[in-house]
């Protein structure tokens, strides 16, 4: 179970900084998953632990050993690629047996890793046909096949679900994490799907362009995001601007636009702060009595309602301006286009950050 | 306005049938009738000759089979040579990569004659590079042959110059279609360059290898211009079929000529249409028992040389060779030019200078002046004439089925031997059949089409199909375009590139082509085969200078080729 | 003005059954989405509609008019294709204005207007970049732009959205209906993407095979889905076979693997028969005990909205359930009761069960 390490690695290409900088340790049988946008140089990085590319400069250690100018030949790695590139002229047992053979390893030792490998996998019966012949999600297990049938512990995936049809995607997701720590390996997986990352990763590293935004497990980058940007790129949040009214230790008080008040636990503020808020759309709670003035609503008119088969999605403007989404459970009380509402924030579960020197959608944006 | 769009679909369709049929198939095919009706005449001049018997065939028969050694053996070194040049070309970065593609081109354009010439100059001649090393002679004697095989050296180089681009850029461009995600699979799974290249291309690249060495075999068959030039007395089939023209052997060039003719389509056609069929690596070259002991073996040994000190070295290598031969006699022959300008520099005379043999009582100056014009002015009309023969062919081999046999019988005339086309030319247009025109001008710009298409079509196909020209003009065509718009606007301004690069290509092919122009030149004598008069009247000096000026145009023009085509490879 | 019907479309290639009888009304200002997996001849039936193709049998009807006989250039539709076709050797605004120029409009009015769909698009100051200078969201809305300007009342989506980042799709989509709705526009939009369709569409078509299986609002789709692969495709429903015991006029009662259920849905079923029934994992509560279906918690998925468990009853079969609550273990016995309202019946599939989950899941 090889522990995979990156020292201050940069890699530029022409005029575009790919790469700056990027510091971090895999630990041995960790499923890591490396989430950011396109172009965020999340492919590149991939590709330099695996020797197709090599670095300007820092170092990569893999099992302790320094492979970064070792070619992708002499590492044991196995590699996943997007357009599962099986060779076309092969049938499958010839795709998974190509490791095997082009590693002069013993046939018959490889021929039993290989079957067993095959039955985890459940593409036992797809070995005598070609790849134009199979569907893609079994073509991407018999591409993992291929990659791990020469014993190779350490599985590299470059967006592994991308060309599959989104119904594949998910059910293949659980698929990938059972094989992975079913036969402990150390895996890391690069995508920009932050819900593929959140339910397969042990921990996440979120890039953004070129560099590493943070390295955390799923829960903490969800519930307890560092910055704003993370807060948004994991799962959508609603942002909603304030000022701190009053410090009172663990709590501050925070005034918002449209002048209702909310008490939250946060430290490091001080009267007279700029903040914003960031509430996701599960956690809000349309309120039903419109008399009582409760001061930590706020009301709006629906703007946009949506059946999305397991919630409904509500777009609220508020009576400042702003557009709240707010996704509900599907119950009874269905609200339409044009009604008036009253929702509240549940204060545990609301994230509060500095408000972004740069603006908000420079803060946000996925290419600096 | 639906029919009459169809209406005028048709008429372009027609012409572009007759226009094609006239133009470029049936000279390839002419040469066919002449035996046939002169059945008797030939019988009699080569196989029951009342003077020499069937001498006249055996004669054929040796020509032959010296001309297939020496392709073959061409072909062979090709390969060798043409494989890792392909890849440098077609996968990797390095300072000079421009250059090396210019110069992999430019053996396709050189003028043959004046290539010829030059290569003489360099390795044979005491002018040439042995003077570098303090020889009074050449580096080789014209007469010198490579041990065990009997082929001249000269030859064999000159052969494999000429060819080498059809290997190197059916190769190339089947690489660049191939995705590197297959090698780099391959490299992540624990192979060596070496390995991949058995296990992984070659399976895919077997039929542009194939076809890249079908094609230049029969180049080497037909080479003619260069190898009037460099053989001396050994006689190649091509340069025989001339020689024998000029010699009255009528009735044994022609029947040689067609010989060479149908090997021509016999090997081209037939490889080029299987190829285009096989599609989905139907074609396996027999393949070592996957994980016997045998590929173990293998294996190591390719881990061995896969090291990358030798595989640059091999690479360096290579390029090496290729620069020798290409650019060694150009720069011999500028040299030369230089040196020969105003006196001869082995006796110091003035009277073999160039400056004398063009101004002074030889008076080669306004020949060559004429000759000049005869060439620009037949290679300007046909290269335009071709352009417009081109385009509606391009189309005709998308849109229909029966376009993938056009494409491979495009392929001939690219590679036929031309002197045989010269002949077929003359007998199709002469007195002998058609009666319209007499060897002159005109016929050298119908022959020159006959190899001008297929190049302007080749190079625009190959844009057509690199760049996803349907799906434009289907979006076109939704937003409300009408056939006419969607040529004018989206396909023609796509095409562009492929049209002028392939007009630049046959443009400066057609000024340098000399073994289909001596037949049919009659008084109208182009540059190319001015060079051939003076280097057999022994004219040295006047031979150097229009050599060194054809071939200075023919650089100019991949300059300008160049230029054009960088335009477009964001 | 912008009604389309499709009337028996169907399409073969060589012996590919490319589209069967396809049967589609769509009303002015309508956003309808056909949804299915990739291979079911969504491109095909776009191209059809287009006048890119010519289908073998059948009519279509734009405003009432027949066009069959009508190329692409008079048909009055739109079309955006799914790698957008941004004409390469044109400037943004060249491509934008292409629409109009060829349609006979002065020149400088054709930029006029592009520049204003450009600048709804916020890509005014783009317009003299060439395509290939601007990022893949860029290039999405400038062939949207291209497409929109045009005057077409039928616009014709192939899959726009797939080139796109998860996050930026999920922002864009609703854009997209919002923009397309504003301008009156009617639209057919194809995609493999359920949460897409749900969406964007007024309506949504399934199709598979070649085939329409169920038309109807996002909502009847998903909560009344006619047949095992709707129901499949759209949900993570829960499927399993059963025979049927006894037919009642207030419901029907089948027995799978030796438990018996009620069902409150009434079928052309009978006694005998094998149907598969459909629950929700939404629909499963867990009871203290005395539930009719007990089993075994064998794993549970964990996901940031709530929990999924994977239960195994005892009568072998596997289930997944959806709970807010926590605290459940692995090896924990539970105790499952379901709504009688919530148990879906379906006709068995030709093939059977597991030939129809495959396909669902693509793997046939």
């Amino acid at each position: 179970m090889p522990e995979v390490k990156l020292i201050n690695v940069n890699k530029k290409f022409g005029e575009i900084h790919a790469l700056r900088g990027i510091t971090l340790t895999v630990k041995d049988g960790e499923y890591v998953c490396i989430l950011g946008p396109s172009g965020c140089g999340k492919s590149t990085l991939l590709r330099i632990i695996a020797g197709l590319l090599q670095p300007d400069s820092g170092r990569v250690y893999i099992d302790g050993k320094d492979v970064t100018y070792e070619p992708p030949e002499e590492r044991r790695v196995g590699f996943v690629f997007q357009n599962i590139a099986l060779f076309p002229h092969m049938d499958s047992c010839g795709n998974i047996m190509y490791g095997p053979i082009v590693k002069c390893m013993d046939r018959s030792t490889s021929d039993k890793v290989v079957k067993e490998l095959m039955n985890i996998l459940n593409i036992a019966k797809y070995g005598g046909l070609y790849p134009y012949e199979l569907s893609g999600g079994v073509a991407q297990m018999v591409a993992i096949a291929r990659a791990l049938a020469a014993g190779a512990k350490l599985l590299l995936l470059d967006e592994p679900l991308g060309a599959l049809d989104p119904r594949i995607r998910v059910n293949l997701r659980y698929e990938l994490r059972r094989i992975v720590k079913g036969l402990n390996l150390t895996a890391i997986h690069v995508t920009h799907n932050q819900e593929e990352a959140l339910t397969v990763a042990d921990r996440i590293v979120v890039m953004r362009s070129g560099i590493v935004e943070d390295f955390d497990t799923p829960e903490n980058l969800y519930w307890r995001p560092k910055n704003l940007f993370i807060a948004d790129f994991i799962g959508k949040v609603n942002i909603i601007k304030g000022v701190v009214r009053k410090v009172m230790g663990e709590k501050i008080l925070i005034t918002l636009a449209s002048g209702k008040s909310i008490e939250l636990h946060a430290k490091g503020f001080s009267e007279g702060d700029s903040v914003v808020l960031a509430v996701r759309p599960e956690n809000f709670e349309f309120s039903m009595d419109s008399n009582i003035e409760q001061s930590d609503s706020l009301t709006g008119t629906v703007i946009r309602a949506r059946f999305m088969g397991e919630y409904y999605r509500y777009d609220i403007k508020t009576e400042t301006d702003e557009t709240i989404v707010v996704n509900y459970p599907i119950d009874k009380n269905v609200k339409k286009i044009g009604e008036k509402v009253r929702i509240r924030l549940n204060p545990e579960s609301v994230l509060v950050y500095p408000y972004p020197e740069k603006g908000i959608e420079r803060e946000l944006m996925v290419e600096i | 306005m639906w029919n009459s769009w169809r209406i005028l679909r048709i008429i372009v369709l027609a012409s572009t049938f007759l226009a094609f049929t006239m133009l470029v198939l049936l000279p390839t095919v002419f040469l066919a009738s002449f035996p046939i009706i002169y059945i008797n005449d030939i019988v009699y001049e080569v196989f029951e000759n009342p003077l020499i018997g069937n001498e006249n065939l055996k004669l054929i028969a040796e020509v032959l089979i010296f001309s297939f050694k020496l392709s073959a053996l061409t072909v062979f070194v090709d390969i060798i040579l043409g494989i890792p040049l392909a890849f440098m070309l077609a996968r990797a970065n390095f300072p000079g990569k421009l250059f090396l593609e210019t110069l992999v081109t430019l053996p396709l354009v050189i003028p043959t004659s004046g290539f010829g010439f030059a290569s003489l100059l360099t390795w044979t001649t005491a002018s040439g590079i042995g003077k570098w090393f303090g020889l009074s002679r050449g580096v080789l004697s014209i007469a010198s042959s490579l041990p065990f095989i009997d082929v001249p050296i000269i030859v064999f180089i000159v052969h494999v110059t000429l060819t080498l681009p059809y290997v190197v850029r059916t190769v190339q461009a089947k690489l660049g279609e191939i995705d590197v995600v297959y090698e780099d699979a391959s490299r992540t799974l624990g192979a060596t360059s070496l390995t991949t290249f058995r296990k992984i291309l070659i399976p895919e690249l077997f039929p542009a290898i194939f076809s890249g060495s079908v094609l230049a075999f029969a180049r080497s068959l037909g080479e003619t211009g260069a190898t009037l030039i460099v053989a001396g007395v050994r006689l190649t089939a091509a340069v025989a079929v001339v020689k024998w023209e000029f010699e009255f052997k009528l009735g044994t060039a022609a029947f040689l000529g067609l010989i060479l003719v149908a090997i021509t389509w016999l090997i081209i056609l037939p490889v080029e249409l299987f190829l285009m069929g096989a599609k989905g690596g139907v074609i396996k070259p027999p393949s070592i028992v996957s994980g016997s002991a045998i590929e173990s073996l293998l294996i190591r040994l390719e881990v061995k040389l896969s090291k990358r000190s030798l595989k640059n070295t091999f690479y360096g290598l290579c390029t090496v060779i290729l620069l020798v031969l290409t650019v060694t006699p150009i720069i011999v022959v500028i040299e030369s030019v230089f040196n020969h300008m105003f006196k001869d520099p082995y006796t110091g005379k003035t009277e073999g200078s160039i400056i004398y043999q063009l101004f002074g009582p030889a008076n080669y100056f306004p020949v060559i002046l004429k000759s000049t014009a005869v060439s620009f002015v037949s290679a300007f009309s046909s290269t335009y004439i071709s352009v417009f023969l081109s385009i509606p062919l391009v189309y005709i081999i998308d849109k229909y089925k029966f376009g993938k046999v056009l494409r491979a019988i495009l392929k001939i005339p690219l590679v036929i031997p031309s002197s045989a086309l010269g002949l077929s030319m003359l007998l199709l247009w002469g007195p002998k059949f058609l009666g319209f025109l007499t060897p002159g001008i005109w016929l050298i710009i119908l022959t020159q089409i006959v190899f001008s298409v297929p190049v302007i079509v080749e190079t625009t196909m190959a844009v057509y199909e690199g760049s996803n020209i349907k799906l434009y003009e289907d979006a076109a065509k939704t937003l409300g375009a009408n056939p006419y718009h969607v040529i004018e606007k989206i396909s023609l301004p796509i095409l562009k590139e492929g049209i002028i690069t392939g007009a630049i290509l046959s443009f400066t092919h057609s000024l340098g082509e000399t073994g289909a122009a001596m037949i049919v030149m009659g008084a109208d004598t182009p540059i190319s085969v001015l060079v051939v008069n003076m280097v057999e009247s022994l004219a040295i000096p006047a031979a150097l200078f229009t050599s060194a000026y054809l071939i200075l145009i023919s650089m100019v023009m991949m300059i300008v080729f160049r230029i054009v085509s960088r335009r477009r490879r964001i | 003005m912008g009604s389309l019907r499709l009337s028996n479309i169907s399409k073969k290639f060589g012996r590919l059954l490319a589209l069967k009888n396809v049967n589609l009304e769509i009303s002015d200002g309508e956003y309808v989405v056909v949804l299915g997996p990739t291979g079911a001849g969504k491109t095909t039936l776009l191209r059809i509609i287009a006048g890119l193709l010519k289908q073998d049998a059948g009519e279509i009807y734009i405003d009432g008019v027949r066009v069959d006989d009508y190329p692409p250039e008079e048909r009055n539709v739109s079309l955006f294709f799914q790698n957008f076709a941004l004409f390469p050797h044109m400037t943004i605004l060249e491509n934008v204005a292409f629409g109009l120029k060829v349609r006979g409009y002065d020149s400088r009015e054709a930029e006029k207007r592009a520049l204003e769909v450009l600048r709804l698009m916020h890509l005014d100051n783009r317009a003299y970049s060439y395509p290939r200078e601007l990022s893949g969201g860029m290039q999405q809305r400038v062939a949207l732009a291209r497409t929109i300007v045009t005057g077409a009342s039928i616009l014709l989506l192939d899959e726009p959205l797939s080139q796109l980042d998860a996050k930026i799709k999920a922002e864009l989509q609703y854009e997209l209906r919002d923009f397309v709705k504003s301008l009156g526009l009617t639209t057919l939009h194809v995609t493999n993407d359920v949460e897409e369709a749900l969406a964007l569409a007024d309506r949504i078509a399934i199709i598979n095979r070649g085939e329409v299986v169920q038309i109807g609002t996002p909502f009847e789709i998903v909560e009344e889905p006619k047949n095992v692969f709707v129901a499949g495709f759209m949900s993570d429903m829960n499927l399993m076979e059963g025979i049927v015991e006894e037919v009642s006029v207030d419901g029907t009662i089948i027995d799978i693997g030796g438990i018996r259920l009620k069902s409150s849905a009434r079928g052309p079923f009978k006694r005998g028969e094998m149907v598969i029934i459909g629950i929700k994992p939404k629909d499963f509560k867990i009871q203290e005990s005395d539930g009719e279906l007990i089993g075994k918690i064998e794993d549970s998925i964990f996901s940031f909205k709530h929990r999924k468990l994977i239960v195994c009853l005892n009568n072998g079969l596997k289930v997944q359930v959806k709970t807010d609550k926590s605290g459940f273990e692995k090896g924990a016995h539970v105790s499952l009761v379901v709504d009688p309202n919530a148990i879906h019946l379906f006709s068995c599939p030709k093939g059977g069960l597991r030939a129809a989950i495959a396909e669902i899941m693509g793997v046939s």
